[in-house]
């Protein structure tokens, strides 16, 4: 229907000569007619009130958003467990999750950068769009395992347009593992040239540790990102094997009392310190910095309380 | 004083400064112009019923003093805090969301579309806090959700869901 543009009513009621109270009124209320019809067409789609059980309360998506803004994830979950429209609502809205991971992960140095890189690279595939089921923890890691790693600069990381649910998923299911120590490692080395040089760890926190390879040339940043694999027994056994091996002495565990202590860690920082052959480098990334898998990390979804 | 009409066609007198909280019915104030042509003009709001219009003035009335909120405003308070403040709702406020289920979601209806941004965010962390610390039973209970997963879908999404647990 034609709805008048309110701009225009000034102009209108001001260039049209007095008149009956009646026409007076209806050009005072045709601007309004307007705009109440158009908010009544976008309003009039919501559900009629009903005291029958629905699928959902009546409400529209960016009001379900604002109510989920205020909720954690434990609590958003749980409404995403109710209904089949309230799980596809809760678990597709990516600025909600979005907002939940800058909140909780700032990203206020390269790490926690390089971190939302991984996570993101674990829900998408290499080349193809992003995985369109919301599975967040319990799927193949095949494309994980391909190495994708975003390009996304650090200042538009934040812009990344894909299942964010997904995203902070992992990067929750990372955090905690190894700050649990959840974690398998495998034995490692340092391809090539690089094998037997020094290592000296430069940074830890609580996902891993930077170490440098003092080289000749230059030295070389190394950071270790873990990768979540599906939990069996087998791996715990060999989680124990590997670090038992892992304490055997070596030139470079004098440089190891440099490492903040983080009993949680230990298996990483002795498995980097203490173990040569070191690192293999699987592939350079940008500005020098180098990637490297150094250990496993168990599913999410097998915290065994 | 400003006419409204609500969806049955009730008429409710309420002083402009106060229904200006509504961002929806200022703006069309605004555009008119003089106040005294909307005594006559009763402005219709064909989506809200006579029970909830008297629940958006009693709202406004209360809070006729307090500093209006826009968008931007609150956008900004959420990033800020990092840990959002649900449960900070005064005791009139908290009171006046003491309705029937039916009626708080009328409310934010209400609210959405008359643009009370301060109004819509009481209304929806009430919802809120109606949700938090409830199991999917218990939450489906509370808004008369159908539960429309199959046993497997469920089991599914229990095991999946279990991620966020802080354990």
């Amino acid at each position: 229907f034609p709805m008048p543009p309110s701009s225009q009513s000034p102009s209108s009621s001001s260039s049209a000569p007095a008149a009956s109270p009646t026409s007076r009124r209806r050009r005072i209320l045709a601007p309004w007619r307007g705009l109440v019809k158009t908010v009544h067409k976008v309003f009039s789609r919501r559900a009629p009130p009903s005291k029958r059980r629905h699928a959902s309360p009546p409400l529209a998506p960016e009001i379900w958003h604002q109510i989920l803004t205020l909720l954690d994830a434990s609590s958003a979950l749980q409404l995403a467990g109710t209904s089949r429209h309230l799980r596809q609502l809760v678990l597709e809205d990516r600025f909600y999750w979005r907002q939940l991971y800058a909140q909780k992960f700032a990203l206020s140095d390269d790490i926690e950068c390089d971190l939302l890189r991984w996570a993101i690279a674990q829900t998408v595939a290499p080349t193809g769009p992003p995985v369109p089921d919301e599975n967040s923890a319990s799927d193949d890691i095949a494309s994980a395992s391909e190495f994708f790693w975003p390009t996304l600069p650090d200042a538009k990381l934040l812009a990344f347009d894909g299942p964010w649910c997904r995203v902070f998923a992992r990067r929750v299911a990372l955090e905690r593992n190894w700050s649990q120590g959840r974690c398998t490692l495998r034995r490692v080395g340092v391809a090539g040239r690089q094998r037997h040089r020094r290592v000296r760890p430069i940074a830890a926190s609580t996902w891993g540790t930077l170490v440098q390879v003092q080289e000749s040339e230059q030295p070389l940043l190394l950071q270790v990102v873990p990768t979540i694999v599906p939990s069996t027994g087998a791996d715990d056994a060999a989680a124990n094997a590997v670090a038992t091996h892992s304490r055997t002495p070596s030139p470079a565990s004098s440089t190891s009392s440099s490492v903040p202590a983080q009993p949680t860690l230990a298996p990483a920082h002795a498995l980097l310190l203490d173990t040569p052959p070191y690192v293999d480098i699987d592939r350079p990334l940008v500005n020098g910095r180098y990637i490297a898998i150094c250990g496993q990390l168990h599913a999410a979804t097998d915290t065994g309380g | 004083m400003v006419k409204l009409t609500s969806s049955e066609g009730t008429e409710f007198d309420v002083e402009r400064s106060v229904i200006e909280r509504s961002l929806l019915i200022k703006n069309l104030l605004d555009d008119v112009g003089e106040s005294d042509t909307c005594a006559y003009t009763p402005i219709p709001l064909p989506n809200v019923s006579g029970p909830i219009l008297a629940k958006v003035i009693e709202y406004c009335e209360h809070h006729r003093n307090d500093p209006v909120v826009g968008h931007g405003d609150a956008d900004a308070e959420l990033d800020a805090s990092g840990a959002r403040v649900s449960d900070e709702i005064d005791e009139w406020d908290m009171e006046f969301c003491k309705v029937d289920q039916g009626t708080l979601f009328e409310m934010i209806l209400a609210a959405n579309y008359l643009d009370i941004r301060s109004m819509l965010d009481l209304t929806c962390k009430t919802v809120a806090n109606m949700i938090k610390n409830k199991t999917p039973e218990e939450i489906r209970k509370t808004f008369n959700i159908t539960n429309d997963f199959s046993p497997e879908e469920e089991e599914q999404v229990q095991r999946e869901n279990a991620w966020c647990e802080d354990r």
